[in-house]
């Protein structure tokens, strides 16, 4: 199978960045990944959801601390949020609909695949308040923080791996062709 | 040992932000990551500390900080060795506060 491919080369190629220099990221590259974003898969074509751009230190600062996903020092988020008014009226119904979750992964992969083609190191986040996130960007209440991408340029910094590394898993050890035989 | 030292009430706000924080996510993280919230929580004290010149204890907070931030990050590449990291450090603080019970003893 060849992975001489630039897609798939960008894929292979993209890791987590947790720690950044102090470089700032400039709007332009930020307006560029909420491009990659819009390009996105949406379940039913419904996109419910809003992008917020997070690019003021201060304001980013704040959001660290009530986000211990977030490791490092980025220069500007951009959370992810539910639009809970555009969901009402395309009729998701968000206690229930995982799809919506679906769509903030895809929306979430192409910004982290934008920014590695664009020189930027990304991190995507879950672990952190919403309640104090929201009371930190003062979102109004229809929109729903449900992510947080770290964006920065990345810093170098030695993997810390020990005995057992998690490695990449073989894919004959992930993959399943077919339908599965009758169970004796 | 440097008495005086203490927090900011600033400082202490950031960590309680931070603790509580890690409160509420612990609530659906995978168990595992409570003690990693715990442990980064206490890199976070030792940078606190560092910033208010701990005098002769330097050394000591900026070893536990190293160690920890080095091996903080093995919760997702080495599970076995994280949870043995996560085992060993109270001994070494605990080393710590024998060191200085010795010395304040010697001192009396």
């Amino acid at each position: 199978m060849s992975d001489q491919r630039p897609t798939f080369e960008i894929i292979q190629r993209r890791r987590v960045s947790r720690f950044f220099t102090d470089k700032p990221v400039t709007k332009d590259d930020l307006q560029h990944l909420i491009m990659a974003a819009r390009w996105a898969s949406s379940a039913g074509n419904r996109r419910i959801h809003k992008f917020v751009i997070v690019d003021q230190q201060k304001s980013v600062n704040l959001i660290r601390l009530v986000s211990p996903g977030i490791l490092g020092n980025p220069k500007a988020l951009i959370v992810i949020c539910t639009d809970k008014i555009k969901a009402a009226m395309e009729g998701v119904k968000l206690d229930m609909d995982t799809t919506t979750w679906i769509d903030v992964g895809t929306a979430s992969q192409n910004m982290m695949l934008a920014a590695h083609e664009m020189g930027l190191g990304s991190c995507p986040t879950t672990s952190f308040s919403k309640s104090a996130v929201r009371v930190i960007l003062n979102l109004p209440d229809y929109l729903e923080p449900e992510y947080i991408l770290q964006v920065g340029h990345p810093k170098e910094q030695p993997r810390s791996i020990g005995k057992g590394e998690v490695a990449k898993l073989p894919i004959e050890t992930i993959t399943y062709w077919g339908v599965f035989p009758e169970s004796d | 040992m440097t008495e005086h030292m203490i927090l900011t009430e600033t400082e202490a706000l950031q960590l309680l932000a931070y603790l509580t924080a890690s409160a509420e996510i612990s609530l659906v993280e995978p168990d595992l990551y409570g003690p990693f919230r715990l442990i980064d929580a206490c890199s976070k004290l030792a940078e606190r500390v560092l910033q208010h010149d701990p005098g002769d204890s330097r050394e000591f907070w900026e070893e536990i900080k190293a160690e920890i931030d080095l091996k903080k990050i093995w919760l997702m590449s080495d599970r076995v060795n994280f949870r043995e990291f996560i085992k060993q450090m109270p001994a070494k603080v605990a080393q710590e506060l024998v060191r200085r019970e010795v010395k304040d003893e010697v001192v009396k």
